[in-house]
């Protein structure tokens, strides 16, 4: 039985943290819990979670920042976002569901701690491209801030940038910048039927190396390749025109603005997609050149690609095998089998990044081992 | 400006040091005569100058990593340094130091149209990538003004802006991949052309490090194709505050430009005199907004943008017509900087960084302070993301005046951290801004940055003295005391 912590203010945070820190006990960090499947397992005395920190702090549409603590939940940021015709660009997932939780329970805190983007990524950047500022408490137990609230600062190390993606065990978020984008007039995509997995990464590949600004590519085998196309609404047709003709004669429908934010939804949260139970899920980022052999080698049951072609998700009993690029294990089966959450990193690198835990979190409380080092 | 004393036990190796150096590369890339250590003297912050200890220029990353592990052995301090046009100092050399020139490493290694990238050395220059790949159609995003002489290393090592980067990201965002040496020698490679690793963000914090964390040797960068169309626009007013509405009015319209730009009535006149781009000398401000895409969405931008300049009462509205008239209302922007040197025997850039809306506030205390200090101020301004340069008019042949100018734009950094903002939107801190660092951030933000460099460099050898406004031993830095079941935080001692 392990003890739960929901602070509801910053010093309840590092209070809780600083008597972890005398009692050399570890914490499992985490906001909504909904990732908390996410990394490799830990052996943690207690919990603190920062969902109850769920104020936005400042929202100013006209800079285009906001302030948010952890525990504002994603569905609620939308809404409110919605209100001004803004979004996050990164278009933040909801995994929950694909990892067995309810649909709508994902906070900011659990995206930005683990660095999750959805189908923009290779045209706009992910979740890292748009932290200005975070505030948190270290495993020293004190209180630090890094970045600020504007978009142009190169005052000192860019933190924020590696809190991203640290999966809590740098420190508790408990308060982030962000830069926000207007949403766009409208869009609308292209749906092109029976393509080879080959054809659709030349072409996706092909497509993006064109200033139309495709905001989607992806390719799902069996049911086809999905070429999003937003902006204002003027210059749709053009931009349309223009993709069909590098499309040439194949068989294309046209998905319209609902049922095109239907289809990348899907494609953003995977579950809809149906990846089967009984294998591991694994995401892989890797040059789009160099995503046909890791297919090829493993021949998977079930798979898709995202990112025109840079991020491959696909169903595998083995560990995937490449060269370079990244891998994450994100659903594993149901009586899970030993596998590792990330690719062995080169024994300089994961020494590196033992030292900035090490920087951060001294005694190993927060989330211990949950990245693997 | 206080530099680390130089430390009498490193000057007492350089001969030592100069004997390995000479084996290891030739003689002509070792520089130990008093006359060829000064053309190292000073970055393009030339108020600070001094002669480094010797001068390394290796052409490998491997010399690289040889050259930093002798200096590791023998601890010496390092400051790397590339096209050495830095305006924060970064590159400023140390008495006891050695200078690591890296415009050797000048090689472009591997072009990659499919996956839209370049991997390169470091001593590449910014402009260098863009044509390299212009004739298929692609350029590297962000655009220093300074793009022609600057390298990819120092525009990683600053995360350099340009006016592009409204739209388009800062350096960290269009970086894939790094390979860096770090103080010990050791040689790492992160990233790829992939989009995103696993493990910490190392290429986020490592770009704009300012030299302190590693050198980087390579790059590869993200390439973007080229738009179809692109077209400028032209706005004056007869108020600057105005002329800040209307950057408000545009991106509250959900507008983003490629590039949005301001210039005050005193760069526009120092422009028109310099190289006549032909802008209205009478107005108050002028924007030169920027749009690119498909002809039909850059068409509708630009008529918004008009319709919401006329709505404020704009003196003038241009759209170019053609690529030449494009460049020219760019020529007195790119121009700006030499330009304010003509009306003045010398000036001070400053890089602040302020939330857009209160460039009023900002602009009127700015005035105040030019009165209190008697200096004039030009303003050139990245408006759309809301980065200020202004230029602070001195002489430094006025005894005191170079001083008063260093007050002077000290205290709008203060202003600009005072209204939410930050004192560097793109410079760096270097040397220049390092004492200001506590108006920033508290000690407790500032210990945690500095264990960051620890994890690197746990002797404070790389580029030591720039950045962090005192320096602490990194095993006091990581020590926690608890005393009676209590954690206290005692003071840090340094150096
Ligand atoms: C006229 C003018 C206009 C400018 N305009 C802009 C502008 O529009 N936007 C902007 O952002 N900046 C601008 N700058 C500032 C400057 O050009 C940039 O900061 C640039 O990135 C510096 O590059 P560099 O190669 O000259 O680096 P240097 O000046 O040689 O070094 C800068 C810093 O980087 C470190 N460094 C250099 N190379 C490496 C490496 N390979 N590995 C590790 N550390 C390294 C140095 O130690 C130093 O701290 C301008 C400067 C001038 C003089």
């Amino acid at each position: 039985m392990t003890d739960l912590y929901f602070p509801t203010t910053e010093e309840q945070v590092s209070e809780c943290i600083c008597d972890h820190i005398v009692m050399e006990k570890s914490l499992d960090v985490r906001t909504g819990g909904s990732l908390i499947s996410l990394g490799s397992p830990m052996n943690v005395a207690s919990t603190l979670s920062l969902k109850e920190l769920n104020q936005v702090k400042l929202y100013e549409p006209e800079e285009l920042v906001i302030t948010l603590e952890p525990g504002v939940l994603l569905s609620d940021l939308k809404n409110l976002l919605m209100e001004h015709n803004q979004e996050l660009k990164f278009e933040p997932p909801d995994l929950g569901p694909l990892l067995g939780n309810d649909p709508g329970i994902g906070t900011i805190g659990g995206i930005i701690g683990t660095n999750l983007s959805g189908p923009k990524r290779f045209l706009a950047g992910g979740a890292r491209d748009y932290i200005l500022g975070v505030q948190g408490i270290s495993g020293f137990g004190q209180i630090f801030k890094a970045g600020g609230r504007v978009v142009k600062n190169v005052s000192g190390y860019d933190v924020s940038k590696l809190m991203c993606g640290s999966y809590g065990t740098l420190g508790a978020i408990t308060e982030m910048t962000l830069k926000l984008a207007p949403k766009a007039q409208d869009e609308i995509s292209l749906k092109i039927h029976d393509l080879e997995t080959e054809t659709a990464i030349f072409l996706m590949t092909e497509i993006a190396a064109c200033p139309y600004e495709v905001s989607g590519l992806a390719h799902i085998p069996g049911t086809g390749t999905f070429i999003r196309i937003e902006g204002t609404t003027a210059s749709l047709d053009e931009r349309i025109a223009a993709i069909r003709g590098l499309v040439g004669k194949r068989k294309v429908s046209e998905l319209k603005r609902e049922e095109s934010e239907d289809q990348w939804r899907q494609i953003r949260d995977v579950a809809p997609l149906n990846p089967p139970k009984n294998l591991p899920l694994w995401k892989i980022s890797i040059a789009a050149s160099d995503v046909l052999d890791v297919i090829n080698d493993h021949n998977p049951e079930f798979y898709f690609l995202d990112w025109a072609g840079g991020l491959l998700w696909m169903s595998s009993k083995d560990i995937p095998t490449f060269d370079k690029g990244a891998f994450w294990l994100i659903r594993n089966t149901e009586t899970p089998l030993d596998l590792p959450f990330n690719k062995s990193p080169d024994p300089l690198i994961r020494n590196l990044n033992k030292r900035i835990k090490k920087a951060f979190d001294p005694k190993n409380i927060l989330n211990p081992g949950r990245l693997g080092f | 400006m206080k530099m680390p004393d130089p430390e009498q036990e490193i000057l007492d190796k350089l001969p030592d040091l100069t004997g390995r150096l000479v084996r290891l590369l030739s003689k002509k890339a070792v520089i130990t005569s008093e006359q060829g250590r000064k053309a190292f003297e000073s970055d393009g912050l030339t108020a600070y100058r001094q002669s480094p200890m010797i001068v390394a220029l290796p052409s490998s990353t491997e010399e690289v990593s040889e050259i930093l592990k002798i200096c590791n052995e023998l601890n010496i301090k390092v400051v790397p340094r590339g096209a050495g046009t830095s305006l924060s100092g970064g590159a400023l050399p140390l008495a006891d130091g050695l200078t690591l020139g890296l415009s050797k490493l000048n090689k472009i290694i591997d072009i990659d149209y499919q996956n839209r990238s370049v991997v390169t050395q470091c001593g590449v220059t910014n402009l260098a990538i863009s044509h390299a790949v212009e004739d298929q159609g692609f350029y590297y995003a962000p655009d220093p003004s300074s793009q022609i002489a600057c390298t990819i290393g120092g525009n990683v090592a600053e995360n350099s802006g340009g006016v592009h980067c409204l739209k388009y990201g800062l350096t960290t965002n269009n970086i894939l991949g790094l390979k860096m040496v770090l103080m010990n020698g050791d040689i790492i490679e992160l990233g790829g052309k992939h989009m995103q690793e696993s493990g910490y963000d190392l290429i986020g914090l490592v770009t704009g490090s300012e030299g302190l964390l590693g050198v980087v040797t390579e790059a590869t960068v993200r390439i973007l194709p080229k738009a179809n169309v692109v077209k400028a626009m032209l706005i004056g007013f007869d108020d600057i505050e105005l002329a800040g509405e209307c950057v408000a009015r545009t991106i509250a319209a959900g507008i983003i430009p490629s590039g949005m730009e301001m210039m005050d009535n005193m760069a526009i006149n120092a422009a028109e005199d310099y190289c006549q781009p032909g802008y209205p000398r009478d107005a108050e401000a002028i924007l030169i907004a920027e749009f690119d895409g498909v002809e039909s969405e850059v068409d509708y931008f630009t008529q918004r943008v008009s319709e919401l300049a006329k709505e404020l009462g704009a003196t003038s509205i241009s759209i170019s017509k053609s690529e030449e008239e494009r460049n020219g209302f760019w020529a007195g922007r790119k121009a700006a900087f030499p330009a304010v040197g003509r009306i003045s025997p010398d000036y001070y850039c400053m890089d602040g960084s302020i939330p857009r809306k209160n460039l009023p506030i900002v602009l009127r205390r700015m005035n105040e302070l030019s009165k209190k200090y008697g200096l004039r101020v030009a303003n050139v301004f990245h408006a759309g993301d809301g980065n200020l340069h202004p230029l602070i008019l001195y002489d430094a042949n006025v005894p005191g005046e170079l001083e008063r100018a260093e007050e002077f734009g000290s205290d709008i950094l203060r202003l600009c951290v005072e209204v939410g903002g930050a004192l560097t939107g793109e410079h760096g801190i270097g040397v220049e801004k390092r004492d200001l660092m506590p108006t920033m951030f508290t000690k407790d933000d500032l210990n945690q940055q500095e264990r960051i460099k620890c994890a690197f460099d746990p002797a404070h050898r790389l580029n030591p003295g720039k950045m962090f406004p005192e320096l602490h031993r990194c095993s006091e830095l990581g020590k926690m005391h608890i005393h009676g079941g209590k954690l206290l935080f005692p003071d840090i001692p340094r150096f």
